[in-house]
């Protein structure tokens, strides 16, 4: 019996492994082709042509110092995207208006600045410790100690209960 | 018995809050410029009440609300309206108005763009109203129509106008 049931697993886990190579010796020249297309194409939509290279900048610094900033910062109609993904005209201007701002020797902060003053903070992915936004900033620490409460609570009346 | 209406009274107050969140436009962006001083021709925008309506000939929506604007130009033509003409050609602009009309008193070009930036506009149409100070005070994203004007926008400049 247990010899029977022995030689039935390893037939089949035989039959698993020829059905597993077998899919390679599928692999005739025409599976080849789709799959070094496939590759192809994955590594094509990896690549970015980055739109840095309009731009000129007299050191790495100041390129490094461009693609930081315009990745941090959010494309205005595009909202989901920021200004460096962005291909809206807006993004465009401003993404030039960047550049033009870091060839003058324009820290990061007063970049950011020159584009808050006309956009407002909806420009800044991360919105500042304001009284217009300290709500925003403290609400999720709010509901957590709310939860916790709750939670507490609940516990502790379970507690009683118990006792009793 | 009241923690029984708690979770309704939560759920009615949330309610409330995405209710009124459905008739906000999150691509309307609040202006930084309201109560602040007219950022380019100020030797022009002061003395009177007037109005900037930011527009160019290759974009759809400003040919819609033209229309609004002629009506405007007819209705009071003391109401002073400037034009600033983003990223467009001269000919291609004059061509567009020799067509549609023209209700601007008087006309900038803007052919970078550069101008709407320091306004503040990300797209067009855009409108503002600036009192005689030549401070803004109001701006408009969008097409111009005769509700916003008649129930905002002129109410506002016969506001200003009454001020010294």
């Amino acid at each position: 019996m247990i010899f029977k049931r022995f030689s039935r697993k390893n037939k089949k886990k035989s039959q698993g492994k020829i059905c597993f190579f077998s899919i390679f010796k599928r692999f005739s020249l025409e599976n080849l082709k789709f799959v070094v297309i496939a590759f192809f194409c994955f590594f094509l939509s990896v690549t970015s042509i980055a739109a840095t290279d309009l731009y000129t900048f007299s050191t790495p610094q100041q390129r490094a110092r461009f693609e930081k900033l315009t990745a941090e910062l959010r494309c205005l109609v595009c909202q989901n995207q920021s200004l460096a993904d962005s291909n809206a005209a807006i993004a465009q201007d401003l993404r030039r208006e960047v550049a033009i701002l870091i060839n003058q020797h324009e820290s990061d902060e007063e970049v950011v600045k020159f584009l808050v003053q006309r956009y407002g903070d909806f420009v800044l992915y991360k919105p500042p410790f304001s009284k217009n936004t300290y709500l925003l900033w403290i609400a999720p620490i709010l509901f957590f100690l709310i939860g916790c409460f709750i939670l507490f609570n609940i516990l502790r009346k379970r507690e009683n209960q118990l006792k009793k | 018995m009241i923690r029984y209406f708690v979770p309704l009274i939560i759920v009615l107050v949330l309610g409330i809050f995405f209710w009124k969140g459905l008739s906000l436009d999150p691509r309307r962006l609040p202006s930084t410029l309201i109560d602040k001083p007219a950022p380019t021709f100020q030797n022009e925008l002061k003395g009177q009440v007037s109005i900037l309506n930011v527009w160019a000939s290759w974009c759809s929506s400003c040919r819609q609300e033209h229309s609004t604007w002629m009506e405007i130009y007819a209705r009071y033509p003391k109401i002073k309206i400037y034009g600033l003409n983003y990223k467009d050609q001269p000919e291609k602009a004059t061509a567009w108005l020799k067509e549609l009309g023209n209700p601007y008193a008087e006309i900038k070009a803007d052919p970078t763009g550069r101008i709407a930036m320091d306004w503040g506009v990300y797209g067009t149409p855009e409108t503002f109203v600036i009192d005689k100070q030549g401070i803004i005070r109001y701006k408009h994203v969008g097409p111009m129509n005769a509700e916003v004007f008649g129930a905002i926008i002129l109410p506002l400049i016969k506001k200003l106008e009454a001020a010294p």
